[in-house]
């Protein structure tokens, strides 16, 4: 499976696989942006992966003709980078108070409202990447009975910690941001944390799996993480 | 030292920007226009990633608490120490207790304040780069603005083009989505002038007209300063040093890093057009 190779403005290349949303075309593009990312440190000043396609930025004076036979060549293919995956627990509040757009989904879609959290539960999402604000992990696996589309108009304000529903991804406000995705809960931890080495909570590659909890246990953690008591409910398992 | 008496619009602080942050989803930010930053910064001997104020059509009011060595940059913004007018991008002195007063501009829209030495700001994730929902502090009424002490200073004269910004041409090449435009569209893409909106700002350049047809959304990929967006109903957008690192528009063009400068310095309600190199 080789991506295509375009231009992408004067320092910078793109790599392109087929146009969807799928788990093996995810894998390819990590496996490339690890292999990049640790051969070619000395010309590459990062490299940004989405659903599909790959951005590299070069240094300036970067060759970019030899750089891109390098990427041709069968050297990338030998590669193997993930043995294990983390499997994230995130605690959600599904109550009204945060899942401000349940009951017009569940109008809708015309499914009630706990079956559409009990979809929202029932998945492992793979992060698929980080995008849209600080952190922000991007969701794919959602329950295509709960795909929703974006609304028509954004939000002037989404409040940190929702998680929503845009089409058939799932995601988390990382931060307070104007937004259009559906929210339908919201978490009390922190995603993303500049001060930190890793700054941000979950990172491609992870698995995220939601838990509902009750407003009063969403006080509890949201405290806790306040207080920097908190400890993140996780696994590892190989792959 | 500085104390902030009137802020101005829009005033930042901002090196060359967050480099290596993108893939967790931290926009570049950095100088809009880094040629006329980097000017700034190299005539004083500074390093060309030093911290400077950028400002947008109207300047902050600064009470030196210290002599200092400054140089205001740009195009048409009126500047005065203590009430004598001083020129912009040359080294003008300060003596303590002065007030430099940058007034408006009505030929560019952005101007860099550079002080010897740089300010000093905290670092977030290897930039003083101010964007929102980073812990960089905001210039406000009262603020400190605070120095770095440096010896031995090199000055450099490093050329600054202005008739860079009398141009209306922006160069752009093909981006990853050209090829889904039609004939019709490429022309009127090409042979229109596109008049820069009011609510342009630091993440994106709006226009107030649109071409006749729209592409439809992509699946979210990369994006970078420079990027035209076209929407679905035909809007155009070019992102700018604040933008998101992934989009969902399609991509129909990249500018060129001369015309990224030029283009962040035009004022609302002028016009500009693109031209395929």
């Amino acid at each position: 499976m080789y991506p295509k190779i375009k231009d992408f403005g004067d320092q910078a290349l793109l790599l392109e696989w087929n146009n969807e949303i799928s788990l093996s075309i995810h894998k390819e593009i990590m496996r490339y942006k690890h292999t990049i990312d640790s051969r070619f440190q000395s010309i590459v000043i990062e490299t940004v992966p989405t659903y599909a396609s790959l951005a590299i930025y070069l240094n300036k004076g970067a060759n970019k003709e030899a750089f891109i036979s390098e990427l041709n060549s069968d050297l990338l293919l030998s590669e193997i980078i993930q043995k294990s995956q983390r499997i994230v627990h995130i605690p959600v509040c599904y109550d009204i108070e945060y899942g401000w757009d349940l009951p017009e989904m569940a109008h809708k879609l015309n499914i009630p409202i706990d079956e559409i959290i009990s979809r929202h539960i029932d998945q492992e999402y793979p992060v698929y990447f980080l995008g849209f604000l600080p952190g922000f992990p991007y969701l794919g696996g959602l329950d295509s009975k709960i795909a929703f589309p974006r609304k028509a108009t954004p939000r002037k304000q989404v409040d940190k910690g929702s998680v929503g529903i845009a089409g058939s991804q799932t995601g988390i406000y990382t931060m307070d941001s104007p937004g259009g995705w559906n929210i339908i809960g919201r978490s009390p931890l922190d995603f993303f944390d500049a001060s930190q080495e890793n700054p941000c909570l979950l990172v491609p590659g992870d698995l995220v799996k939601f838990y509902k909890i009750s407003r009063k246990l969403y006080e509890e953690i949201y405290f806790q993480v306040k207080n920097q008591n908190y400890s993140l409910r996780m696994e590892v398992r190989d792959v | 030292m500085f104390s902030v008496l009137q802020t101005g619009i829009q005033t930042t602080y901002q090196d060359l920007g967050r480099l290596g942050f993108r893939n967790m989803g931290v926009p570049l930010s950095g100088v809009m226009d880094r040629q006329m930053a980097q000017f700034a910064n190299t005539l004083l001997g500074n390093h060309l990633n030093a911290t400077v104020i950028e400002f947008t059509l109207v300047g902050p009011i600064l009470e030196a608490l210290e002599t200092v060595e400054v140089v205001i940059a740009g195009i048409g913004f009126l500047s005065s120490v203590g009430g004598v007018e001083v020129p912009l991008n040359e080294v003008v002195k300060i003596e303590k207790g002065n007030v430099l007063k940058i007034g408006t501009s009505s030929q560019t829209m952005r101007g860099y304040l550079a002080v010897k030495g740089g300010f000093d700001v905290i670092e977030v994730l290897g930039s003083s780069s101010y964007y929102k929902g980073l812990p960089i502090p905001e210039i406000e009424k009262g603020t400190t603005l605070k120095i770095k002490k440096i010896k031995n200073t090199q000055p450099n004269f490093h050329s600054f083009h202005t008739s860079l910004y009398k141009s209306s041409d922006l160069k752009v090449t093909k981006g990853p989505e050209f090829e889904l435009l039609d004939e019709r569209l490429k022309q009127e893409l090409f042979n229109s002038f596109f008049n820069i909106n009011p609510q342009s700002n630091r993440m994106a350049t709006l226009f107030d007209n649109s071409v006749s047809k729209g592409l439809k959304e992509i699946i979210t990929a990369p994006v970078q300063p420079g990027t035209v967006q076209l929407t679905p109903s035909g809007g155009l957008v070019v992102l700018m040093r604040d933008s998101q690192a992934t989009g969902g528009y399609a991509r129909i063009l990249q500018l060129q890093p001369e015309s990224f400068y030029l283009l962040s310095q035009k004022i609302p309600g002028t016009s500009i057009g693109f031209k395929l190199i």
